[in-house]
């Protein structure tokens, strides 16, 4: 029995030392990446001043990139996001002209809540793929927040723009990580998002509603970019409205964070595996403007990491399928008896 | 059923956001003056294809355009394109759809030229720029060796550039992060020409470009805490161009990072918010207010529509900028060329030959010369 019980503590401290070498391996790409750029400028980058503004800068695009995280799991694209965030700092500038602070508050969650609502009741109704619903509703979006501000970009006053900055940032991120995780990891929606994404048949099969999962996605989804809108109109303290496909741009930082938590994920949780994908985008943008690089370079060092990613999840997944197929073929051979 | 239902609706409602994203098409008539009047029905109609109708620069652009139409006797369409090359080809196609005889825009690249150009020559209609110097050869003989090709208005943007440097110069900046405009311009070559110009002449050095994070005001306060952090020796910051949308977030980044009055800040493009921006010291210099160049397109257009031209020939005419210093400054371009305007119908009627014969074109470049914050207050009687 001694030996039994020495048997699980090891195995246990075997998990727990694993998944310390999973994090500081996972830790490393962020940290190899600043030192690469430390290198090449170490004057700008052997700060602690850079540091915070890394940390800080990516907190936009980890809040977003952790609504959109849902949806993508299941196969599923929201590229309203950016233009909902946009509609809400407008309804939360024009709010707050009236009634203060609090209007950016309210102007920005209300705002996210009918915008998720609009978009949950038009995919239960039309059954299309969120892509292809998300993409004409950015028209929408975009269109309706030129018509409400005549096409002319809003400010907020300075006096209300503490949570565009330290502490106020980080507390609302902080608060936001907290919730996320446990509705990722401790939630059922956390546990019905995972299976759908495993299996949607098998899903199905154990009594998962796929399209209310998919409905409640959408709604946190939005949910997320409201919060991301408070901090984003406080940090610019104006708005500009999006017109066209302009407002998907936003949101291409967010989804790479997404795709490179994905891949990180194998090895630390997902929500801080999108935190490390996201301080790694902005890792990359401080290191461009610390080069003077044309900003052009970025969209296409973040394109080339988006293709390498998508070719390493496409390559592992066939690998894993074809494991998958291999070994269900050998274990009917053996059913049978033919080997 | 339900769901036919829904997809008809969100196909309708698709179709009003498309419209509504284009722009509104906005047209209307000559009307009476007094004086000098034209005709109380015209059938001349002009159309402008511009980013935006609303803000500080855009704003009172289409309304000066509109005065002169309004006094001149004309119709004026005006349609949006967002600073995106294809709509605004397709916005001046509509325009000439639309009945119009002389059509203006800005070209967003000098390769968009030859094909307005021929769209304009096809369809026997006049066209012309503002706030564009046909600077290269090939998009020069394009332009004149068509006879549907009225003129264009321009900017000294050497100039703008360099005295906004100049700007920073005085205010004791000399290493500067810079938000410029997309290159394949005329005016981004022409703004950057001018920076480069001031470095030498004052020492100065631009030590970081930003040309992709100057449409919205969070991208912008994001890119100033890279610069600044990147560059902690970085003292002046000049926008040479959207200071519309990116203003408010360099402010702002410099507010969060206590470096107001510490990093000096000028701008080419005007901001609804310069005034209180000068008030609180947080700017040093806006140089913009180049928003009649449309006006003068329509005196040149509805004159040879009339019947009357001023010239011949196709002209090319440098426009004055306005530069604002302080907040005085300021407070009188806000009060009598923003919320007035610069030239009044009647003002505008008497440049029409048809209704006031001795009008000549050197008469007009004598008017386009003197514009000013002070010419206006002589002009309207506020000094």
């Amino acid at each position: 029995m001694s030996f039994g019980l020495h048997t699980i503590v090891v195995k246990e401290r075997f998990k727990m030392n694993k998944k310390i070498v999973n994090f500081i391996v996972v830790l490393m790409v962020p940290v190899f990446l600043y030192l690469f750029f430390l290198l090449l400028r170490p004057a700008s980058f052997g700060k602690a001043s850079t540091i915070y503004i890394i940390f800080t800068q990516s907190f936009i695009t980890c809040i977003i990139a952790w609504g959109m995280q849902f949806l993508v799991s299941m196969g599923e694209f929201d590229l309203a996001v950016g233009a909902e965030m946009v509609l809400d700092c407008i309804f939360a500038a024009l709010l707050s002209a009236r009634i203060g602070f609090a209007g950016i508050i309210i102007g920005c969650i209300v705002c996210a809540f009918v915008c998720g609502v609009i978009k949950s009741a038009l995919y239960r109704m039309m059954r299309i793929p969120i892509m292809i619903l998300t993409i004409a509703l950015v028209y929408l979006l975009g269109a309706t927040g030129g018509l409400v501000t005549n096409s002319s970009a809003l400010t907020i006053k300075s006096a209300y723009t503490f949570l565009g900055r330290a502490p106020g940032n980080i507390i609302v991120f902080a608060i936001t990580g907290f919730v996320v995780y446990l509705l990722t990891n401790g939630s059922v929606l956390g546990a019905n998002v995972r299976a759908v994404s495993g299996s949607v048949s098998i899903a199905r099969n154990n009594g998962i509603h796929v399209e209310s999962t998919k409905i409640k996605s959408l709604i946190l989804s939005s949910m997320l970019a409201g919060i991301a809108a408070i901090i984003q109109l406080s940090h610019g303290s104006g708005v500009t409205p999006s017109v066209g496909l302009d407002s998907i741009q936003n949101i291409m930082q967010p989804i790479m964070s997404v795709f490179i938590g994905f891949v990180m994920a194998r090895y630390i949780n997902i929500v801080f595996s999108i935190f490390i994908g996201s301080i790694l985008m902005s890792i990359i943008s401080n290191g461009i403007t610390a080069l003077n690089w044309s900003s052009s370079i970025y969209n296409v060092v973040v394109g080339a990491i988006l293709i390498v990613i998508m070719a390493y999840m496409n390559i592992a997944e066939i690998s894993v399928r074809r494991r998958e197929e291999k070994t269900g073929a050998m274990k009917n051979m053996k059913e049978c008896g033919t080997i | 059923m339900l769901k036919k239902v829904a997809a008809l609706f969100l196909a309708a409602v698709l179709a009003f956001s498309l419209v509504g994203c284009s722009g509104q098409a906005q047209s209307s008539s000559g009307t009476q003056s007094s004086g000098a009047s034209s005709s109380s029905s015209s059938d001349i109609k002009i159309g402008l294809t511009i980013y935006a109708t609303t803000d500080a620069t855009s704003g009172p652009m289409c309304k000066n355009m509109q005065a002169a139409c309004d006094g001149m006797g004309a119709k004026l369409v005006i349609t949006t394109d967002n600073q995106d090359l294809e709509k605004e080809v397709s916005n001046i196609e509509n325009l000439i759809a639309n009945g119009c005889k002389a059509v203006f825009c800005l070209p967003y690249s000098d390769n968009s030229i030859p094909r307005i150009a021929s769209i304009c020559e096809k369809a026997g209609v006049y066209f012309g720029f503002y706030w564009y110097d046909l600077a290269t050869k090939s998009t020069h003989d394009v332009c004149y060796n068509s006879k549907y090709f009225l003129g264009n208005i321009y900017e000294d943007d050497v100039w703008s550039a360099y005295t906004a440097m100049q700007t920073l110069n005085k205010a004791g900046a000399s290493k500067i992060g810079m938000f410029g405009l997309p290159t394949g311009r005329t005016t981004t070559t022409k703004r950057d020409e001018g920076i480069q110009k001031a470095c030498k002449e004052y020492n100065m050095n631009v030590l970081v470009t930003d040309r992709v994070n100057t449409n919205t005001s969070d991208a912008a306060a994001s890119s100033v805490e890279s610069m600044i952090s990147a560059y902690p020796n970085l003292d002046g910051i000049v926008i040479a161009g959207m200071t519309q949308t990116c203003l408010p977030g360099v402010i702002q980044a410099l507010k969060n990072l206590h470096l107001n009055g510490k990093v000096k800040v000028a701008c080419i493009d005007f901001n609804e918010n310069q005034t209180e921006y000068f008030e609180k010291g947080l700017i040093n210099g806006v140089i913009g207010g180049h928003f009649t160049g449309c006006a003068w397109l329509a005196v040149l257009a509805i004159n040879k529509l009339q019947g009357t031209p001023l010239t011949d020939k196709a002209v090319s005419i440098q426009d004055q900028f306005i530069v604002l210093q302080s907040a005085e400054d300021a407070k009188n371009y806000t009060s009598y060329l923003y919320n007035e305007l610069p030239y009044t119908k009647d003002e505008f009627a008497k440049m029409s030959k048809k209704l006031n014969s001795s009008f000549t074109y050197d008469d007009l470049l004598k008017t386009i010369k003197a514009y000013s914050v002070s010419d206006v207050m002589t002009r309207h009687n506020k000094t």
